[in-house]
């Protein structure tokens, strides 16, 4: 009886022991995790925790002393003896406060996500492994090596990240870590190069090739052309074209060959999505009531917790540098120095291409090319799956880039091997850009550091102490004949390639226009007279004018005007539709409930704000009137787009009697009139069920829209939900349900001393324990920017200086 | 006297865990089954050392934690975990050191029953 009692009691504590140290489904290992000595409860951070960081630290592999000064926002000021230090500890204070996104976005990128969570992301990592995101790192680091530039930031940086890595301590590790229950693993320069590609994935990786060849395929070439038009007449175009460009453009040959001619059943890869966007602009001093240029930015973005961004001033001989940094990349992405400031948007250009491939026989070892066989080069991607086995995905290598898609991966009934051709596959140096932007003294000293950058395209714009601003669409533009790439190509033939490059020098740019100012929102780069063929998936239409109106008005301009403007509501769209949209109703046949939403629109001044309804109403005919007009485009099987904002409205006012606008659901035949009647009663429908669903309460736009910033892991406690803000898709102030500006700055280039303004939607510190990390989420909800401590000296004294660690080795 | 057992129980435990990082669960489990085996007391009363000792240890130190930072994390992830509050997680932390102090203590205890 003895023994029984004991080995029960024994059994059942080998049992709590296994129980307690291991995962179960998606709970945490619960001893591990909850005990108070290193679990959880230790990421749990107060304001006394920070400040009791020790004053002096040793750290090995440092050559001289380096102060780091943190700001009351605990943005660290970062004070270096030389260069080699200031990457080292850029790398070293990033990864203090965000080692877990940075690790966790370049798993992303490089498709392991697999190894974290299971067997859930074998999808979203086979799509980013054969989207050759692993390759073109590699390529990437392949020719930065070469650059002893590159190399020293790269590896200081990554000594840096390792060093704290290195350094710490169970309890100290992120709680993502401890939730997961996985470790973090050494930085590598590669890691760096993934997250550049994390990036281009985000921002350059549009491609409609696909939707465009079934488009065609089902409405024609007429109707295509209707509905996706290259340009509209009434566009602002981030340049205008005054007179002629002044240079003799490359010669483009369009071959003889054919767009593919069938549909595709293909499922395509996620790919930058239609909220990413941004807005920047600068106001020349002949503008502003100082006389000093004002530049503007806020980069739209996925909103996640942690940032995206991660705010620095790094100091070191030669340069001072304010802004914001992305966690993973050694430099300034966004920001400025004592003399110039720049900014970016996202340049709109197709920059993916799509080639059919045609291989021998089902072994995929040679595919055809001009009449003969090419060898492919066959890539087998191992899928490491926490808690299952294995997953080995093989991907060919042809000499246009990876096969993306074959019969293993997002097909149903027929199956095409469709090669990717994508910019971000090429090496490239774009490090260097930030480099040399860091440093940048003058429009010449710009140009000449975005002569490094490729990818992913970018609308850099661009102010000076002596009062240049200028704008440049500059990235690796591959030269195109007319339409080159915008349907799926036939990759047997060299005819279909790339013929080259547009020269640096040929992008789109303009430096101190006549105007007194320079602006960029994701529209075209220029109009028709641009002589190379610029498409892209979508071009905004709505933000780029509005802005431009605002600007042509204003005078005296001051900072504060612009940080007003940055968080304008007001909807173009809407102004520019609603009032046609309203004229097709009969308010004799509308209920009373009906006719109350449409006198509210009636009513409304087309501004998006946070606290009033008429928005709600709005947005939601909106969302209902866009499947009705587009049910053509809507299959199970075969994938779509379609057109945009603008074009469907065009289309609605000057052509209601054209037949796409029937719906072939129904038995009688409609035109836009109906449909418009339709969606309006539709709209008012989805507002009352959301009503039903939410206590009764009016729908104030904030609260309908709902705005949310999600963790990255998508841990909703660690989310900040319902972010009561306006605004929405195509106003200047792009907060919608899951995007909206990551950063807003606003900087003023005054030769007395360079004064910046910015806030983003989270905190420095990744902790979700810290009070750091959502803190300023109140403040950019209410459009506030802080007004940023840009130091000249380590032993300058402010108010909100927070506390300060020196460091050597 | 268990009182004084319950408490250099806890004592002992916390420096063990401070020694050795990451080992906590295994921590516990050694220590509470070594002292259920020195103190050879029975087998209940070892059960409820063991509980009391480590239970009040984790429960105590991790309301202190959430206590000193206004409960900022243990909110959050007592939501992950679908509970309402952080006080029920400092219970449930409690209560699975303290399961695991009293079954290893109690382990130790028979173990000396059946060697005496």
């Amino acid at each position: 009886m003895k023994y029984v009692k004991l080995l029960l009691s024994l059994a059942v504590t080998a049992a709590l022991i296994f129980a307690l140290n291991n995962k179960f489904g998606q709970a945490p290992p619960l001893g591990k995790f909850l005990n108070p000595f290193d679990g959880f409860w230790q990421n749990a951070q107060n304001k006394d925790h920070l400040k009791s960081a020790p004053a002096d630290v040793k750290l090995e592999g440092l050559k001289g002393k380096v102060q780091v000064i943190y700001d009351d926002r605990l943005v660290p000021h970062i004070f270096a003896e030389n260069e080699e230090d200031l990457y080292f500890m850029q790398g070293y204070v990033t990864a203090q406060h965000r080692l877990w996104q940075m690790e966790f976005q370049t798993h992303a990128a490089a498709g392991r996500i697999s190894e974290i969570v299971g067997k859930a992301a074998i999808d979203f990592d086979r799509g980013n492994r054969r989207k050759g995101m692993m390759f073109g790192a590699e390529r990437a680091i392949a020719q930065m090596d070469t650059i002893p530039l590159a190399k020293m930031m790269l590896t200081n940086y990554a000594k840096g990240v390792n060093t704290y890595i290195n350094s710490l301590n169970v309890k100290d590790l992120p709680i993502e870590y401890k939730l997961l229950d996985y470790q973090p693993e050494e930085w590598t320069p590669l890691k760096t190069a993934l997250l550049l590609k994390y990036m281009a994935n985000t921002l350059a990786s549009g491609d409609d090739a696909i939707e465009n060849t079934n488009a065609l395929k089902l409405l024609g070439r007429e109707t295509f052309d209707l509905l996706f038009p290259e340009y509209h007449p009434e566009q602002a175009p981030i340049v205008p074209t005054d007179g002629k460009w002044k240079f003799e453009p490359l010669k483009v040959s369009t071959p003889n060959v054919q767009f593919s001619d069938k549909f595709y059943h293909i499922m395509p890869l996620p790919k930058t999505e239609p909220g990413v966007g941004s807005n920047n602009w600068v106001v020349a001093g002949s503008k502003t009531a100082s006389g000093n240029p004002i530049l503007c930015d806020d980069p739209h973005l996925t909103l996640s917790l942690p940032s995206i961004w991660y705010e620095m001033q790094l100091v070191a001989p030669g340069v001072n540098v304010y802004g914001v940094t992305l966690p993973g990349a050694p430099n300034i992405i966004i920001g400025f120095n004592n003399d110039i400031a720049w900014g970016v948007t996202n340049a709109q250009r197709d920059l993916v291409d799509l080639y059919a491939i045609q291989y021998k026989d089902g072994l995929r070892n040679e595919y055809l090319l001009d009449g003969k066989w090419e060898k492919t080069i066959k890539r087998i991607e191992a899928i490491k799956v926490r808690g299952d086995k294995t997953y080995y995905d093989t991907v060919v290598y042809t000499h246009w880039g990876p096969v993306a898609y074959d019969a293993t991966f997002h097909q149903d009934k027929q199956h095409s091997d469709l090669a990717m051709r994508w910019i971000a596959h090429d090496p490239s140096l774009e490090l260097l850009t930030f480099y040399y932007l860091n440093r940048a003294r003058n429009y010449q000293d710009y140009v000449h550091a975005l002569s490094y950058y490729d990818c992913p395209a970018q609308n850099f714009a661009f102010a000076a102490t002596n009062g240049d601003i200028a704008m440049h669409v500059q990235g690796k533009y591959p030269l195109k004949w007319h339409e080159q790439g915008k349907f799926i190509l036939d990759g047997t033939t060299s005819a279909s390639a790339w013929q080259g490059y547009i020269p640096d020098e040929q992008n789109v740019h303009i430096l101190n226009p006549k105007r007194g100012y320079v602006s960029s929102a994701n529209q075209h780069p220029s109009d028709t007279l641009y002589p190379y063929y610029v498409h892209a998936t979508n071009f905004e239409y709505y933000r780029n004018r509005r802005i431009n109106r605002l600007l042509d008005s204003m005078k005296s301009i001051t900072p504060q005007m612009m940080m007003e403007m940055q968080n304008d509501n007001y909807n173009l769209k809407a102004a520019e539709s609603l009032p046609y949209f309203l004229s097709q109703i009969d308010v004799n046949s509308l209920n009373t409930q009906q006719k109350a939403a449409y006198q509210l629109l009636q009513k409304w001044d087309f501004y998006n704000h946070a606290d009033i309804e008429a928005p709600s109403y709005y947005e939601a005919w909106w969302d209902k009137l866009i499947p009705l007009v587009w049910d053509e485009l809507t299959s199970n099987s075969i994938p779509y787009k379609r057109p945009d904002a603008f074009t469907t409205i065009k289309l609605l006012q000057t052509k209601p009697q054209h037949p796409i606008f029937d719906n072939k659901a129904t038995a009688e035949v409609e035109t836009a009139k109906e449909i418009i009647i339709k969606a309006f009663l539709q709209g008012i429908d989805s507002v009352n069920t959301w009503k039903q669903q939410n206590d009764n309460k009016m729908p104030l736009w904030a609260d309908y829209k709902s705005t949310s910033i999600q963790h990255l892991a998508r841990l909703a406690p660690f989310s900040v939900n319902n972010v009561r803000n306006g605004g929405n898709h195509n106003i200047v102030n792009a907060t919608s349900e899951r995007h909206g500006p990551s950063w807003r700055m606003v900087v003023e280039l005054d030769k007395k001393g360079v004064r910046g303004w910015g806030i983003y939607p989270g905190g420095q510190s990744g902790n979700p324990g810290s009070p750091y990390y959502a803190n300023m989420i109140e403040n950019w909800r209410d459009g506030k920017h802080y007004e940023l401590l840009f130091m000249q000296t380590p032993t300058q004294t402010a108010k909100n200086i927070l506390f300060q660690q020196s460091f050597s080795n | 006297m268990f009182l004084i057992q319950i408490i250099t129980l806890s004592v002992v435990c916390a420096i063990f865990q401070v020694l050795l990082p990451g080992n906590a669960v295994y921590v516990v489990a050694t220590v509470s089954l070594v002292f259920g085996l020195i103190f050879g007391q029975k087998p209940f009363k070892a059960f409820m050392m063991g509980l009391l000792g480590i239970g009040l240890l984790w429960g105590s130190y991790a309301a202190w934690l959430d206590q000193m930072t206004d409960s900022i994390l243990g909110v959050k992830v007592a939501a992950i975990f679908s509970l309402p509050n952080a006080l029920i997680l400092v219970f449930v932390t409690g209560l699975i050191g303290g399961l695991l102090g009293g079954f290893a203590a109690l382990s130790g205890a028979l173990f000396r029953q059946l060697v005496a």
